[in-house]
């Protein structure tokens, strides 16, 4: 009786003692104690640029069309001015700091032959400008303002 | 009772002089008096102590020391925080800082922790044990520097990623 | 036989019976002491305790054990003097604590550990190898001993189990039983 009495004492205290050593090795628990803490990040938007407006400059027989904006609440690195007809397409950058771009044949012609080409035949070209970071990152476009050739008796760029 | 009569009565193995085998129903007859249980052996007991023994408690307070201002963030820009994780209770520790996020700014924006108060030095991976054990009611400093790349996407413009830091502590021998 | 010897038979019986019947007879008879000397004692077993035990934790002192907070991986030791009075020619007895007495918070107990051990084992004890120790029969009390009880905090005790939790010694007992 007393021997199997023992025996069964020394089951838990192997079993004890089997936890023990294999404690660090094996299934490895601790006491453990967690919080949480919170944060929110939001990634910037470039400001646009805003009121896209065009004027007809010049005189009858040079007219040009000047394409002017408010800047931007924060001044960007520059200005991406595009103009497009169709699936034509052209960009041109004028700094930060500028807020018009004059349209005249001969920047269209220096930017784009067959944009210019499009113009001559009577197409309407579309004018936006967007805000660009120097990161690279760009607004959203302005609206449009249109261009075309000048009409008959005129020469030149005028506002559409 | 013949000399041939080998009585085994406990203790009383048979021996030669005949008073061996008197002292054996004596005994026997003692033990009966002295335990009224079933198994009428004698025993003894003591008290070990009076006492009463306390396991101890083990908490983790995290905070923001230094919050990261993590809005309006551009490319190529990094926003540093500083956690400070205090212990409260027994034992020694060491500490995890893990991370989840929610939204579509991460993981494009990068989240990187260092152990101190200033983003320096090799970075400690996200969820990986200190490396130094802490004493009972101790604290430390974790910062966490959130950076986007330079070359991150323009349509990444206006995301956001509501992010959680989850510190742990773990009682880990010192 | 002859008429004679018939008579003096007859005679010599009747004087027997005559004899025999009016008083006692006596048989041979020799006695002897029982034993040489006349003293038998009996055995004893018993247990006391000495100067009030001392604690310790992972081995340094402690002044107030109730004013300790365990962790897991602890061991709070207590050291305790100790007499063993084990008096019989034939008697077997065990020496062990009875973990059983441990009472409280049911997470804590299932973590806890309770060991017997001796700080420098003495000759009379013979470790078991289950946390008893048989004791050897003499005929007089041991000197005391310093006996040691152990309780060790299971260091893989995970999350919050047994944080803020009490056990009771008081029932716990040093405890030196007699076994056929």
């Amino acid at each position: 009786m007393t021997r199997t009495r023992r025996r069964l004492l020394a089951w838990p205290l192997v079993l004890t003692l089997a936890l023990v050593l294999t404690g660090g090795a094996g299934a490895a628990a601790w006491w453990t104690a967690s919080q949480t803490v919170q944060a929110t990040a939001t990634a910037a938007v470039i400001a646009p640029a805003t009121n896209i407006r065009c004027t007809t400059t010049g005189g009858t027989l040079t007219r040009t069309a000047t394409v002017a904006w408010n800047a931007a609440a924060q001044v960007p690195a520059s200005y991406r001015v595009t103009i497009r007809s169709g699936t034509t397409v052209t960009t041109t950058t004028v700094p930060g700091t500028q807020t018009q771009l004059v349209i005249s044949q001969s920047l269209l012609g220096g930017l784009l032959g067959s944009i210019l080409d499009l113009l001559l035949g009577g197409a309407v070209l579309n004018v936006s400008v967007q805000a660009v970071h120097s990161s690279g990152w760009v607004s959203v476009p302005t609206g449009t303002v249109g261009v075309r050739n000048a009409p008959l008796l005129q020469a030149g760029i005028v506002c559409a | 009772m013949t000399a041939t009569d080998h009585d085994r009565r406990p203790g009383g193995r048979w021996a030669g002089g005949a008073a061996r085998w008197v002292i054996v129903p004596l005994l026997s007859l003692g033990a009966l008096g002295v335990m009224s249980a079933a198994s009428a052996l004698w025993g003894a007991q003591a008290p070990v102590s009076s006492a009463q023994v306390t396991s101890g408690t083990f908490g983790l307070s995290a905070t923001w020391s230094s919050a990261p201002n993590l809005t309006g963030i551009l490319p190529g820009q990094s926003r540093d925080g500083v956690l400070t994780l205090q212990h409260s209770g027994d034992g020694t520790w060491r500490y995890r800082v893990a991370s989840s996020h929610t939204g579509t700014l991460r993981p494009t924006l990068t989240e990187t922790f260092y152990a101190g108060a200033t983003c320096t030095g090799t970075p400690v991976a996200s969820g990986a044990l200190s490396a130094a054990t802490l004493p009972r009611g101790g604290s430390a400093q974790v910062c966490v520097r959130y950076t986007l790349p330079a070359n991150a996407p323009s349509g990444l413009q206006g995301a956001t990623s509501q992010i959680t830091l989850t510190a742990s502590a773990e009682n880990r021998p010192s | 036989m002859d008429k004679l010897t018939k008579g003096a038979v007859a005679v010599g019986a009747g004087v027997v019976l005559l004899l025999g019947g009016a008083g006692t007879y006596a048989l041979w008879s020799d006695s002897q002491s029982v034993a040489e000397s006349g003293e038998i004692a009996s055995g004893d077993l018993d247990l006391e305790l000495g100067t009030e035990g001392t604690w310790t934790l992972n081995g340094a002192a402690v002044a107030d054990v109730t004013a300790v907070r365990i962790v897991p991986g602890d061991v709070l030791a207590l050291t305790q003097p100790i007499t063993v009075t084990a008096i019989g020619d034939t008697l077997q007895s065990t020496l062990s604590v009875s973990s059983a007495g441990l009472t409280g918070d049911a997470d804590l107990l299932a973590a806890l550990d309770l060991a017997f051990t001796f700080d420098t084992p003495p000759a009379w004890a013979t470790d078991n190898g289950d946390g008893t120790f048989d004791v050897a029969p003499s005929d007089a009390a041991y000197a005391p001993v310093d006996a040691g009880v152990t309780l060790t905090f299971d260091e893989a005790t995970p999350d919050q189990v047994a944080t803020d939790a009490v056990v009771d010694l008081s029932s716990v007992t040093f405890s030196l039983e007699q076994y056929l």
